[in-house]
């Protein structure tokens, strides 16, 4: 494990250092990549300022969720979102192999080689959209352990996702736009779960527990009503326990793709 | 130009067109994602404005009704696929790498070649991409958000949103000739380009001062003004103007915006030294 975190962090060194040969790009790349984060924030107060609202929830509350959304997102991108587009890559040029080969465990691998500087914008903007929130929601009646444990969890359903991704990617060689399809659902669940169906708010919670990326955090630490919160705790686990399974079997199964 | 000259000149564009229909239907399945992801996002639109109006108690938003905001929105999932294209990335990559002088060296014109890639591209988007989605709204969501008082404006609308997208990104990707890695800077301006253009929510629910400030900016032609059209009714920045009008604007800025692409071309042409980075 020491051997692992020491290569990590030569990764991130080498990785950051190649980085910055452009740094001009690098700066503008991740501010271009936080500028994305604030879209939804300036999509609740102009909403707010023409005199619409969202039920029980103030505009800052808003903010904070998709604040919340944007710390998980920002820190997955960072360590080890990028193996989804890494694996893809390197089945369609058949050098996955090759990697299965090195001493070293291959998902350890990709999410090293995955290290990806310029996604720090999307962490700042988080930090900084949740930050402006907070300042203007304290005193804040929530808990900071519960809201550091959803974020947490966030962060393994985007590692649970990211395998499965990754999985398919193996499988079926190209995935081309698919997630698109998952940033179009984590876009629908970055708002209160009152102001959907029975239906949709039982799938986002269990089959699908996506809004443990934004309501849950948020609502840790608003103090807001957190019922279910076990429940999409469990079916969290169970996501990426079952992705860690299917990327298992695919690797064993792997014949190589390449050409 | 003669006769002749300039109908080998459209046979050639038209082999493009062609051409770009053929290859890009090689990634059908990936432009098939679309079928999915439009009404998933139209359904998302739908819950948020549904919830903002019944709290808010009021019918009217920024000039918007709910049922204007979902044919908005509806409209809007329709236009995008229209009005796509990645000239600019295009252009980054031809100039970066050097690719661009094979193309120069072709007894074609480069921009030209582009509209016509476009052309294509967006027919076949229309076919695979624009027709699925918007008889999968029509069947979950109900037609009634395709029926226009406006359609022969709608069209023209649409087609000058698709002339004025090609030139904004084209002159953004020209930046490629004076800057080593503009990449970061293109990723800004698209989200910039589509967030002024209207497409997270329509631009008249910005604070009053932006919304001075777009009235005069080409963005809104991309995606506003088509969708307000079909919805019914432009209003931006205080000014009512029916869609006549709004088309005719939308047409000198076609015309301006297409001078300001040939006088950044020529430009670019001369510094373009062919190594690539």
């Amino acid at each position: 494990m020491i051997k692992e975190l020491k290569l990590h962090w030569q990764f991130a060194k080498y990785k950051t250092s190649e980085r910055m040969t452009y740094r001009a790009d690098f700066f503008v790349s991740a501010l271009a990549f936080s500028v994305i984060h604030f879209l939804g924030p300036l999509f609740v107060l102009a909403i707010y300022d023409s005199g619409g609202m969202i039920p029980g929830w103030n505009r800052w509350e808003l903010i904070l969720m998709q604040g919340s959304f944007s710390i998980i997102q920002g820190i997955a991108s960072i360590f080890f979102f990028g193996i989804v587009w890494n694996v893809e890559e390197r089945v369609q040029k058949g050098e996955l192999e090759v990697l299965m080969t090195k001493p070293v465990n291959l998902l350890w691998f990709l999410a090293m080689d995955s290290f990806d500087v310029d996604d720090i914008g999307q962490l700042i903007a988080g930090l900084a959209i949740s930050g402006a929130s907070i300042y203007y929601l304290v005193p804040l009646e929530g808990s900071i352990p519960l809201f550091l444990l959803f974020i947490g969890l966030g962060l393994a359903l985007m590692f649970g996702l990211a395998l499965l991704m990754s999985s398919m990617a193996i499988r079926f060689v190209k995935i081309g736009r698919l997630f698109e399809i998952f940033q179009s659902l984590t876009n629908i669940t970055k708002y209160p779960k009152n102001i959907y169906g029975k239906g949709l708010k039982t799938a986002f919670s269990t089959v699908m527990p996506l809004f443990v990326l934004s309501y849950y955090p948020a609502g840790a630490l608003l103090g807001a009503d957190l019922g279910g919160g076990i429940l999409i705790s469990v079916c969290t686990l169970l996501v990426l326990i079952g992705s860690k399974i299917l990327w298992n079997s695919t690797i064993k199964h792997y014949q190589g793709a390449g050409g | 130009m003669t006769y002749a000259s300039a109908s080998t000149s459209f046979s050639k564009y038209w082999h493009f067109f062609l051409l770009s229909i053929k290859q890009n239907f090689a990634y059908r399945s990936v432009m098939f994602i679309s079928i999915l992801t439009g009404p998933i996002k139209f359904f998302a639109q739908l819950v948020i404005w549904k919830s903002v109006f019944a709290a808010s108690g009021q019918e009217v938003l920024a000039g918007f009704t709910l049922e204007r905001t979902l044919v908005y929105y509806a409209a809007m999932r329709v236009v995008i696929h229209f009005i796509w294209d990645d000239a600019d990335d295009k252009l980054m990559h031809n100039v970066h790498s050097g690719d661009l002088a094979s193309y120069l060296l072709r007894p074609m014109d480069y921009l030209w070649y582009s509209v016509s890639w476009k052309l294509g591209y967006r027919a076949l988007a229309i076919v695979i991409q624009a027709i699925p989605v918007i008889l999968l709204i029509g069947l979950f969501f109900g037609f009634d958000l395709f029926v226009t008082d406006h359609l022969p404006w709608f069209i023209l609308s649409m087609l000058l949103a698709s002339v004025i997208q090609f030139e904004l990104n084209t002159l953004a990707g020209l930046t490629s000739f004076w800057l080593k890695k503009p990449r970061g800077l293109l990723t800004m301006y698209r989200w910039a380009s589509r967030f002024l253009g209207g497409m997270v929510i329509p631009i008249s629910f910005f604070p009053s001062v932006l919304e001075k400030v777009l009235f005069f900016l080409p963005f809104q032609y991309t995606l506003y003004v088509p969708s307000s059209i079909f919805a019914g009714k432009y209003q931006l920045a205080g000014y009512s103007m029916d869609p006549s009008t709004m088309v005719l604007l939308g047409l000198g800025y076609a015309v301006v915006l297409g001078i300001g692409v040939i006088f950044a071309w020529r430009k670019a042409l001369d510094k373009f030294t062919g190594v690539g980075t």
